[in-house]
């Protein structure tokens, strides 16, 4: 049968005004359906009829998820929460400023109204193989277009690569494991707190998934504990143009330093693996160190360490180095 | 049913990428219908054979020693390894599908490589050992493996003799396996092209779509095959009338008894002064019939 | 400079308004009783043949209305192209087109249909093509060379002991070649020789607006409404490529959301939906998707090639070297890689020049002149060689552009070609100034932490303009002028900018003048397409003569009806007066109208084109007519020049730049509309910008399947990749070939941003750069880290 692109195919939209709602839906539409938050991955995927779905659940109306909420704790965001919202929130712009700039590093500011931010860590990879439709093993088939002797593979992972070599593409990713932030996950058993390093998951562990969100889940909420309130806190993403575009390597960190040695440490990198990656060797390796361009030199060495390279995304080696470096001694000191 | 499993490859053309996974579960299916079947049988209808009086023995198997070797040291050891990296291949391979995921290709590309080395070793051993012969199954096996279905089937006819060291069944036991076992090995280690090892990069376009499509139909056929196969085989081993060839699995011999009782003598001669479990090193004159060829 | 009313003043187009309130109608915003849309089905490989087609199952579906396929809509010969196929020479050729009530049912019915392909043999970079038995893109060879598809194989010992990363030089197809003086003496002359492996991508045009289009059928005439950089042309073209007669058909476009070359006129797609209408009786609308744009769109062909340039020690460039190879696309030959020799050849003056080129079919999206086409490729390869060579002989790159500047009485190239004015040296001087050049230049090489300062610039050159057009304008008894025009309204402004030359010319005040422009049954003139930056020169040139045929025949008319001399009336304010009194255009044209014969159209110039006449009988009797040939000397080749400096700071820890500055000055002649410049100028920098940062194509090598069908894959520049300090300025100096002074701008600004950029990063990496567009970060760090490309030198599409 012939195949053609980029015409949006009918199906049901559905728009549940509870979580409630949403997921009796979700459970009683099962694999034909999904969940709708901005739709800045979902539609691409339909528009483009490699991914089919009879039902379309709608987030949008259930208010309570569009919310940002100090709490005693820290601050509790809506996973509906559009990211231009969470950029311009005062209590996460005034302790948890990391996630702001990652938010803001997102795309375009059209889509940062759109998009939202349970949508930016859930998004699918964007591997154009992947998404081109080519049944590869992400797709269910048995073979990645993305590894062979002539795949143009600059985008793709350096690290924990199981036969799929795509990368995870979030922004704010990195941001939320570098604050230690918890995803509220509800579905018909209930609701779970899943940590926001463990809840993204590489091939390795299910090669058709990026997170460990399954049919009937619906992520509510994203929690940002107060521990690493007002740290010391680094973003950097690298791309080839200024907006528009995901990230070819991002990193972000959180550092606590007094007298000037690190105290504790959170660093997270994306783009170089099917998951954000937290750099816990790296994290032990600089805490009781001092906060200097040594340590993070060789924080970044270390970073890279087992670092498996394909035809075209050496650069990510030196690069995923520089960012680690960075953001442990920042960008401007010499 | 959908035997295959196709996608369109980029080119929009259909292609075949496996075989349905419905086919494990009819190999579960199949696998279980023959234990419960047999189970039934050997409870229900099978006539209790009983164990032959120590005069018996002797008259069947004067020369016979109390321990009668039937797997020497190397056979057990490379059974066993066997077993582990069928039963690895098995559970790497099958468990993700059935949904349980996790990091499962190096352990299965490993395993596969401990059975491609096996089969290189087995065969390299029965040539050496000119045992080959030992598996041959003759027309009049066959014939007596007929007369006895119809005993089992409760029709009448001769009592066949019994088997000398292998029993038709497990010759062909061994053939299947023997096939399937190559077919997973050869299609396997192409696969392994496919995907990062330590030996060479990922290159999945060493192969057409096509040739590939029939690789891992092959490969997907023979190890569903090895699903049935192997219930059916721990099945035997598990069962209370088979232990004596479990237990020889194990210790490396039968017991007189056991030699006199399921074999037949003139079909499986063995020497009197046979010294058994100290493996093939003592082994003074082993006869063709005698090694190989067993697992 | 000559004192003008209108000419020099900024002035919003009377467009502006409806397009920034969204009541402008584009292409796909009209809507027809009955419409039918209509979805293609297209090639999943790069080359193949159609062996079996079964439709039926679509045809079954609900709401399917009709069904065209290649049988049905005009074959020629490779590499004229069809609307539709049965052998795909790209991927994402259309082969097939549905027709259902709405787009989804249509895209639905495609996927019920059975296509059995046969692969044929494809190639995606123009060297595997060159090799000794390499594929052909096409059954009937490699390279078209203008006339006819033959085959070219470069003998092997051409690619023996060749490097992978170097440039292979085998020869050049004939009619490619040209040198002029003694080159081997240049490089002997030279103090310093440099060689170079060149590389510039392929890019599509992706235009605002995709090229959709909707057509009906009344009373056996074709309306068409589509998208084209040319009213008057892509009418004629929609007419050859239907297969009917020209006034058969109506084309309307009055708004263009960009082209970029790619619509110059119209485009081939428009037959589907003009032969689907036809089958199904009913008006289908044809939109085209984004990716669809990326494939059956157009786009700038990619070129590799090798130069090897001699300098003097004053930075004289005495000898220049330039072999390319054009990777073409699979159709009509582009006219690129040749441009690219005159371009440098105007640009540089060197003493002595050889060019030699090829340019090789391939499996790869078609292409299209895409604004500067040729000149932006050569001028991003050519001016960071031409920066190294000064820096490796300490002279400043401004003062090498100075001592190498065309003047006016430059004659250049093959030709060698005489050119009409280039202030040049103006331009680099202003630019120098305005951009504070030494100063800036002073911060070369600073490092701050991991960034350091890199300041470059370039000169871009590019053809400014034709002649020879019509002018056709009516005074009406409401007493407006309104001046016709067969251009499109491509967005540049010109379709309204150029005729500002008749209102000067009649000295006309400008709120009482009606463009007319858009709707073929407007009766319009015989004019240019907006491409090649001819519209500005061609078209003051044809509205300043029809302009001025007005005021002889106002002048004319005054003195028939209030008595004197003709040339005793005076043309001013919109009235005609002199010594017998004066009349208002408006009883001019009461009076011409009672007069008639040539005052009315009713007797026309013998030397004016056929549309023109047509159009102009069409208004015969409704006011003074005025149709003229622009027959204006014009005895030299037009160019206008663009020079570009960029300073930024690039970081080498991550490969990423920061534009601080951009500053440009133009050539262009007096400048029509300084507000309209400025806009046409800085969009062309950032388009160059775009082209030598990020803008791409990717396509697999093993599959030719396009991967980068996105904007979000293919990059272009974005509204936030403009630098915050962006100027573009002009000379502001007439050329003497045309009466209002003026030359062509919309090309030049994208080989000036493209090559400033370029060197730019070629200065702050210390001469050691890519060499391979677009500069992307991975590129960068590949060459800091490694001092190598992540892929090869010559690796195309990656």
């Amino acid at each position: 049968m012939a195949v053609i692109h980029d015409v949006m195919p009918a199906y049901e939209l559905f728009q549940p005004t509870d979580v409630e709602g949403a997921i009796a839906l979700l459970n009683e539409h099962g694999e034909s359906a999904r969940v709708l938050a901005g739709g800045m991955d979902t539609w691409d995927w339909l528009k483009d009829r490699t991914k089919r779905v009879t039902a379309l659940v709608d987030l949008a109306g259930i208010q309570e998820l569009r919310e940002i909420r100090a709490t005693a704790d820290g601050v509790d965001i809506g996973a509906l929460a559009p990211l231009s919202t969470v950029v311009k929130d005062p209590e996460i712009q005034q302790n948890y400023s990391v996630l702001a700039e990652a938010a803001n590093k997102v795309a375009t500011p059209q889509i940062r109204n759109q998009g939202t931010i349970g949508g930016n860590v859930s998004q699918d990879t964007r591997c154009w193989y992947y998404r081109a439709g080519w049944p590869c093993y992400r797709a269910g088939g048995n073979i990645c277009y993305a590894n062979t002797p002539a795949s143009l593979n600059r985008e793709h992972a350096i690290l924990g690569a199981d036969r799929c070599v795509a990368v995870s593409p979030s922004d704010t990713a990195p941001a939320l494991i570098a604050l230690d932030a918890r995803m509220v996950v509800q579905n018909r058993s209930g609701e779970r707190e899943i940590d926001a390093a463990t809840f993204f998951i590489g091939p390795g562990t299910d090669i058709e998934q990026m997170t460990v969100l399954r049919t009937g889940d619906v992520l509510t909420t994203i929690r940002i504990p107060n521990a690493w309130s007002g740290a010391s806190f680094y973003f950097e993403k690298v791309t080839d143009r200024k907006s528009w575009d995901f990230p070819l390597v991002n990193v972000a960190s959180a550092l606590r330093v007094e007298g000037g040695v690190i105290q504790d440490a959170r660093i997270a990198v994306g783009g170089v693996a099917a998951k954000p990656l937290r750099l816990f060797r790296v994290e032990q390796a600089i805490i009781g160190q001092p906060a200097n361009e040594e340590t993070a030199a060789a924080a970044g060495e270390l970073a890279v360490r087992g670092a498996e390279p394909l035809r075209l995304n050496g650069y990510k080696v030196p690069l995923m180095r520089n960012l680690v470096k960075r953001s442990i001694r920042g960008q401007e000191t010499v | 049913m959908e035997l295959f499993r196709r996608a369109l490859n980029p080119w929009s053309q259909e292609v075949l990428i496996g075989v349905s996974w419905t086919l494990l579960y009819v190999a579960v299916v199949a696998g279980a219908a023959f234990v419960i079947g047999h189970a039934v049988y050997a409870a229900f209808i099978a006539k209790k054979e009983v164990p032959p009086t120590e005069e018996e023995v002797q008259r069947a198997a004067p020369g016979a020693p109390e321990q009668v070797e039937r797997h020497t040291l190397v056979s057990r050891i490379s059974h066993w390894i066997l077993a582990v990296a069928v039963l690895t291949l098995l559970v790497t391979g099958f468990v993700p599908i059935l949904g349980l995921k996790f990091p499962w290709v190096t352990i299965h590309w490993i395993a596969g490589l401990a059975l491609a080395v096996y089969t290189v070793f087995h065969t390299v051993h029965a040539v050496s050992k000119r045992s080959l012969g030992s598996m041959w199954i003759s027309f009049k096996e066959l014939g007596e493996m007929w007369d006895r279905l119809k005993l089992v089937t409760g029709k009448d006819g001769p009592e066949p003799p019994k088997p000398g060291k292998w029993a038709t069944e497990n010759k062909a036991f061994h053939h299947l396996t023997m096939f399937a076992g190559l077919a997973v090995v050869a299609t396997g280690l192409l696969m392994m092209l496919r995907v990062d090892t330590i030996f060479a990069p990922a290159n999945p376009y060493i192969l057409s779509d096509s040739a590939w499509g029939m690789m891992f139909v092959l490969h997907g056929l023979a190890s569903v095959v090895f699903v049935g196969a192997i219930m059916v085989h721990i099945y035997f081993a598990l069962h209370p009338e088979k232990h004596w060839i479990t237990w020889s699995m194990i210790r490396g011999w039968i017991s007189r008894r056991d030699y006199a009782w399921h074999h037949n003598p003139s079909r499986w001669p063995v020497a009197p002064k046979s010294v058994p479990l100290k493996g093939v090193k003592q082994r003074e004159t082993p006869t063709p019939s005698a090694t190989g060829g067993e697992s | 400079m000559a004192d003008f009313k209108l000419i020099g003043q900024s002035f919003a187009p009377q467009d502006l308004v409806a397009k920034i309130t969204g009541r402008a109608k584009y292409a796909e915003d009209f809507r027809a009783e009955g419409m039918l849309f209509t979805k293609l089905l297209s090639s999943p490989m790069p080359h193949c043949r159609v062996r079996s087609i079964d439709y039926s199952a679509a045809l079954e579906l609900e709401g399917v209305v009709a069904v065209l396929t290649p049988d049905e809509v005009p074959q020629e010969e490779h590499p004229f192209e069809p609307a539709l196929t049965n052998e795909p020479v790209y991927e994402g050729e259309p082969i097939l087109a549905v027709a259902a009530v709405d787009e989804v049912t249509a895209a639905n019915a495609i996927e019920l249909i059975r296509v059995d392909y046969e692969p044929l043999p494809f190639v995606l970079n123009p060297l595997d093509s060159l090799r000794p038995g390499g594929p052909d893109a096409n059954t009937g060879g490699n390279v078209y060379n203008g006339r006819e598809i033959t085959t070219l194989k470069w003998d092997q010992s051409v690619f023996d002991g060749v490097g992978p990363d170097q440039m292979p030089i085998g020869p050049g197809t004939e009619e490619d070649q040209w040198e002029y003086g003694d080159l081997e003496a240049g490089f002997a002359n030279a103090d310093l020789v440099i060689e170079e492996t060149l590389y510039c991508q392929s890019v599509s045009h992706h235009p605002m607006e995709p090229r959709t289009s909707m057509a009906y059928w009344q009373n056996g005439k074709l309306y068409m409404h589509g998208s084209a950089q040319s009213t008057a042309q892509a009418r004629r073209a929609i007419a050859d490529r239907v297969g009917v007669e020209l006034d058969d058909v109506f084309f309307i476009a009055e708004y263009c959301g960009g082209g970029f070359g790619s619509k110059i006129r119209g485009s081939v797609l428009e037959v589907i939906p003009a032969l689907l209408s036809r089958k199904a009786g009913r008006p289908v609308m044809m939109r085209i998707t984004r990716a669809e744009e990326t494939m059956m769109g157009r786009a700038r062909p990619g070129m590799l090639g090798h130069a090897r340039l001699g300098m003097r020690r004053d930075g004289r460039i005495t000898a220049l070297d330039l072999f390319l190879v054009q990777d073409n696309g699979p159709y009509s030959r582009q006219g690129d890689s040749s441009t690219s020799g005159d371009v440098s050849a105007l640009g540089y003056t060197p003493e002595a020049m050889r060019a030699s080129t090829v340019s090789v079919l391939t499996n790869t999206p078609p292409r299209a002149a895409q604004r500067g086409p040729g000149g932006v490729q050569i001028v991003s390869m050519l001016a960071p060689v031409v920066s190294r060579a000064a820096r490796q002989l300490g002279v400043d790159p401004l003062q090498v552009h100075l001592v190498n500047a065309p003047n006016h009485e430059t004659e250049f190239g093959r030709g060698p070609y005489p050119i009409t004015s280039a202030y040049v040296t103006e331009a680099l001087t202003q630019c120098g100034e305005l951009f504070n050049w030494s100063e800036r230049r002073q911060r070369s090489g600073q490092r701050n932490g991991s960034k350091v300062r890199g300041v470059g610039m370039a000169l871009s050159p590019y053809y400014g303009g034709t002649s020879g057009w019509d002018g056709l304008v009516v005074i009406r008894p409401d007493g407006k002028l309104y001046i016709h025009q067969g251009v499109g309204n491509l967005g540049t402004h010109s379709v309204v900018d150029t005729a500002k030359a008749a209102a000067e010319a009649l000295d006309f005040p400008w709120e009482n003048t009606e463009v007319v422009w858009g709707h073929s049954s407007r009766h319009l003139p015989h004019s240019s397409s907006q491409s090649g930056s001819q519209t500005t020169h061609a078209h003051t040139r044809a509205n300043w003569v029809v302009g001025e045929f007005a005021k002889t025949l106002l002048q004319e008319l005054a003195a028939l009806e209030l008595g004197g001399s003709s040339s005793a009336y005076q043309v001013s304010g919109g009235r005609v007066f002199g010594p017998g009194g004066s009349l208002t255009f408006a009883q001019a044209a009461e009076r011409a109208i009672a007069r008639g014969g040539k005052f009315d159209g009713h007797e026309l110039p013998e030397d004016i084109n056929d549309m023109t006449r047509t159009s102009a009988t069409a208004l015969a009797g409704q006011g003074l007519v005025a149709a003229a040939k622009d027959n204006l000397p014009h005895t030299a080749r037009t160019y206008s020049f663009v020079v570009s400096m960029i300073e930024l700071d690039l970081d080498l820890e991550t490969g990423m730049h920061e534009i601080l500055n951009v500053t440009s000055v133009a050539d262009c002649g007096t400048v029509l509309n300084p507000r309209s410049l400025i806009a046409q100028g800085n969009g062309g920098v950032i388009q160059g910008i775009g082209i030598a940062q990020s803008f791409k194509w990717a396509i697999d090598p093993t599959w030719g399947v396009h991967l980068s069908k996105r904007i979000e894959a293919t990059k272009p520049p974005t509204m936030l990749d403009i630098p915050t300090e962006l100027i573009f300025a002009a000379v502001d100096l007439p050329d003497p070939q045309n009466p209002v002074g003026s030359k062509g701008i919309g090309e030049p600004p994208v080989g000036a941003g493209a090559g400033a950029l370029v060197c730019a990063i070629e200065d702050a990496m210390g001469g050691q750069h890519p060499s391979h567009q677009p500069l992307t970060p991975d590129k960068i760090l590949s060459i800091v880290e490694n001092d190598c490309l992540p892929c090869g030198r010559l690796e195309t599409h990656v």
